[in-house]
């Protein structure tokens, strides 16, 4: 899981593109925002085309703050599911 | 002995020709006498010979120990009614008594349809919805925004249900690529109220989704009764994770779905709102990652338009343009001079003629050329302008203009100055 979600880096973004829109600031800083805002938007295509995915069911509940949750693979849709 | 029964004849029933009626008049005199009689009642009854039309609508009859009534309830009606209706199913229907000539027939025509005791249960749930309203637990301003691209979506509900097939049917289909993590629960029965609310407390706290959707696929106002309980209204209020509820069908209305941070009319439903905005999201990044690029371009742009007034050329030309004027000056200064230096000269030639020319006019031997001519005397190698001091037989020397003469005195003159 990335560190910061979808929408803090999305914001993120937005801010970037925004400070460089201005274009007040010195050219150095001008170059350090965009390869970072550039970084950004393309983890964020990443993420939007990501297709894979997994479908985990709960099977244990911790019992304790310590422990993690139990997660097991869910049995994927049986053919007939399928559209 | 048959009893003529005339005192109690129907005022309006007198045939027209005063001895028979005919059966239409009858049966129009029935219909009117019926449907005005019973324009609203409610019947309860149990379901027999259940059949719904090919044109949508349904035709039943309501049946106890002793009668049978005819009903029908039509298709514009039937979204109104709240459970899939079969023979033996208690039922309360509410409508009009209708006569059909043709088939000399009366039946019910349901404008409602619901299973008997639900009046109570409606009642019921119409309290706890006020009284949790009164809470504040559904007021609008609780109400949070969800995740606009979730990377993990936890489903409470049956993992054999309806519900969790729609969804993750749904998702598929739309790539969407969100993990989904299935949070086990019963969706009715005894004790799924305390269940569903559990499975929503362990979700939010374990975090196990960015957005919760609590569910099930349709089934009777009973089946879906969990969902409207306070226990799980109340979960859902308190869930830190925002949560859509998708219970049962568009008609379907449960205190879940009024809890809820987004009410979805299905589970399906759900699944689109959580992968919706995917498009719009990659047209959204595009666009910001255009104007990133266009930002720094046309900074860029703006840099090297500033540069190039340094370029090898322009720095060439504007040392030209410098130097320009000092280089004419140069080429003025230089020609000046040299123009001076032979004016110098030329005005010294003349001078020097003008003096030459002077100069040859005081030459004695200019003089000469008039016929004077220069007397030296020799004793005393004087140049003689005066007698005086000449003695006869003096030598003299007598320089002519061209040759000279050697003469001696003969005699002198004393005399005055010419």
């Amino acid at each position: 899981m990335p560190a910061k979600s979808f929408e803090d880096r999305l914001e993120r973004l937005e801010k970037l593109a925004e400070k460089l829109r201005e274009g007040k600031i010195p050219l150095e800083e001008a170059v350090t925002l965009f390869e970072e805002g550039m970084k950004l938007a393309r983890s964020l295509e990443k993420d939007l085309s990501r297709v894979e995915r997994k479908v985990e069911i709960l099977t244990r509940e911790p019992e304790s703050n310590g422990e993690e949750p139990g997660l097991e693979l869910f049995p994927e849709l049986s053919e007939e599911d399928k559209e | 002995m048959m009893e003529r029964p005339e005192d109690r004849r129907n005022p309006r029933a007198a045939p027209a020709d005063g001895k028979h009626f005919t059966v239409s008049e009858i049966t129009e005199l029935i219909k009117a006498t019926l449907e005005e009689s019973f324009p609203w009642i409610t019947v309860q009854g149990e379901i027999s010979n259940f059949r719904p039309s090919s044109s949508g609508h349904w035709y039943f009859s309501l049946k106890d120990v002793n009668a049978v009534l005819s009903a029908v309830m039509f298709h514009s009606r039937l979204e109104t009614v709240k459970f899939t209706p079969g023979d033996g199913m208690l039922v309360t229907a509410s409508g009009s008594i209708s006569v059909y000539q043709r088939r000399g027939s009366y039946q019910l025509i349901c404008e409602s349809l619901i299973r008997a005791g639900q009046g109570d249960i409606l009642a019921m749930l119409e309290e706890r919805k006020r009284s949790l309203a009164a809470e504040g637990l559904f007021d609008a301003a609780r109400k949070r925004p969800l995740p606009v691209f979730p990377s993990r979506v936890a489903v409470v509900t049956s993992p054999t249900g309806a519900a969790i097939r729609d969804i993750l049917r749904v998702l598929r289909r739309r790539n969407a690529g969100i993990d989904v993590v299935i949070v086990p629960t019963p969706v009715q029965g005894e004790g799924a109220d305390e269940r569903i609310a559990h499975a929503i407390e362990t979700t939010a706290r374990w975090r196990l989704g960015e957005v919760i959707i609590v569910g099930r696929g349709g089934g009777s106002l009973e089946d879906l009764l969990p969902f409207s309980s306070e226990a799980v209204v109340r979960a859902i209020a308190a869930s830190p994770v925002p949560v859509i509820s998708a219970v049962g069908h568009e008609t379907d209305v449960t205190l879940s779905d009024l809890a809820a941070d987004v009410r979805a009319p299905t589970p399906s439903a759900a699944a689109e709102i959580v992968a919706a905005s995917r498009s719009e999201l990659l047209a959204q990044v595009a666009g910001l990652k255009a104007s990133l690029e266009g930002s720094l371009q046309s900074r860029l742009d703006m840099i090297r338009v500033l540069l190039g007034q340094f370029s090898r050329e322009n720095l060439e030309r504007n040392v030209r343009l410098f130097l320009q004027p000092t280089l004419q000056r140069l080429d003025d200064a230089t020609e000046a001079l040299r123009r001076g230096f032979s004016e110098i000269l030329s005005d010294a030639r003349h001078r020097f003629e003008l003096a030459a020319r002077e100069l040859s006019s005081y030459s004695p031997l200019a003089v000469l050329e008039r016929g004077y001519a220069v007397v030296t005397h020799e004793p005393t190698r004087r140049v003689l302008v005066s007698a005086d001091g000449v003695h006869p037989r003096d030598r003299l020397d007598i320089r002519l203009a061209r040759g000279g003469l050697r003469a001696s005195v003969e005699e002198m003159h004393a005399g005055e100055k010419l």
